[in-house]
């Protein structure tokens, strides 16, 4: 079993609520490409799609990852919720547009994964070695690093704040790293 | 467990009226980005309703002022029916926002962060005893800083939404 570290502490996620118009397909879109720029691996573990009669309620789990070197990967996990989803068709700029109405909510997890390999799991002497090795060579290491990925977890953060339009949007910190 | 002290308790601001909500949370954003605090936002939901946007943030940015004290500002933020209206002023138009607003400030003190003075009762015990007697004078310097970073942010943001009384 690998070695996880949580980076977000003490709250392990990122929460956004939104209720109104919402453009989950160009939503869905956007978070696709955000991964792809940062050559993160995304896999859909979940898609649940129900109909009620209030309107669709969807569930969405992305996990996501990127190996930075042969010993730690990164995984940054979305949890997407929708309720009350309904089609309605908006006038944007002049242009008809077909968008959907409902209630969201995204949970975002940032993970910090160390010997994913699992090379260092042989043996209790080895598990010893790479506890000593991260909490005493690489704790300092782990924390700045852990900085620059909290910063892309924001960054996507603030992707999906701009895209829904909100105004708590604005990351003062996007030219941190 | 951390050890949270609280410096500054509830500090309310409120406003109705005509301000530019966008702009009010990049100063905030700002504030903490130039003091070089950790970004740590823990809430931000909108909910659009016929009579306006209702907007709750809370954000918890940190900063470690050593290895073993950190400061920590609480800023909570209820917006509601918050509508976009438009202004003229000095013969153009501009687009704001019209609500109220209600930010609460608190401040927290942490110490022993990283846990290291827990893990043993003696420790423990060597933790409040040096906190309580032999480091108070470096503690009640630290508790000033920060009244002082709130006080300073509140005093923005009350300059910032006075700038909107058209």
């Amino acid at each position: 079993m690998s070695h996880k570290i949580n980076i977000l502490d003490p709250n392990q996620e990122l929460v956004i609520k939104w209720s109104g118009l919402i453009d989950m397909d160009g939503l869905y879109k956007k978070i696709w490409e955000w991964y792809k720029n940062r050559k993160f691996e995304v896999h859909e573990k979940t898609l649940k799609d129900k109909g009620r009669a209030e309107g669709r309620e969807e569930e969405i789990k992305i996990d996501a990852f990127r190996n930075d070197t042969d010993f730690f990967r990164v995984w940054i996990n979305l949890y997407i919720h929708t309720w009350e989803l309904n089609r309605v068709d908006v006038v944007v700029d002049g242009k008809k547009k077909k968008m959907e109405k409902g209630r969201f909510k995204v949970t975002m997890r940032l993970v910090f994964e160390a010997d994913y390999e699992n090379r260092w799991e042989k043996s209790k002497f080895f598990i010893g070695l790479r506890t000593f090795y991260l909490k005493y060579f690489m704790n300092r290491k782990i924390q700045t690093y852990g900085d620059k990925l909290e910063y892309e977890l924001h960054n996507l953060h603030e992707v999906i704040k701009q895209h829904l339009g909100m105004e708590a949007a604005g990351n003062q910190y996007s030219d941190m790293w | 467990m951390v050890e949270r002290r609280i410096i500054v308790d509830g500090m309310k601001l409120s406003y109705t009226g005509l301000f530019n909500a966008a702009e009010l949370y990049k100063l905030v954003d700002y504030y903490f980005r130039e003091r070089a605090y950790t970004k740590h936002e823990l809430k931000n939901d909108e909910i659009v309703l016929p009579s306006g946007k209702q907007i709750a943030l809370v954000k918890e940015p940190y900063r470690k002022i050593t290895d073993y004290a950190k400061y920590v500002i609480r800023v909570t933020i209820n917006m509601d029916e918050v509508k976009e209206v438009a202004v003229e002023k000095d013969g153009a138009k501009v687009k704001l926002n019209q609500g109220s607003v209600e930010m609460t400030f608190d401040g927290f003190l942490e110490l022993d962060y990283e846990h290291r003075w827990e893990k043993k009762p003696l420790f423990y015990f060597l933790r409040a005893f040096f906190d309580q007697f032999v480091y108070k004078v470096h503690t009640e310097r630290f508790e000033q800083g920060l009244q002082e970073e709130v006080g300073d942010l509140h005093a923005q943001v009350k300059g910032f939404l006075n700038l909107y009384r058209y």
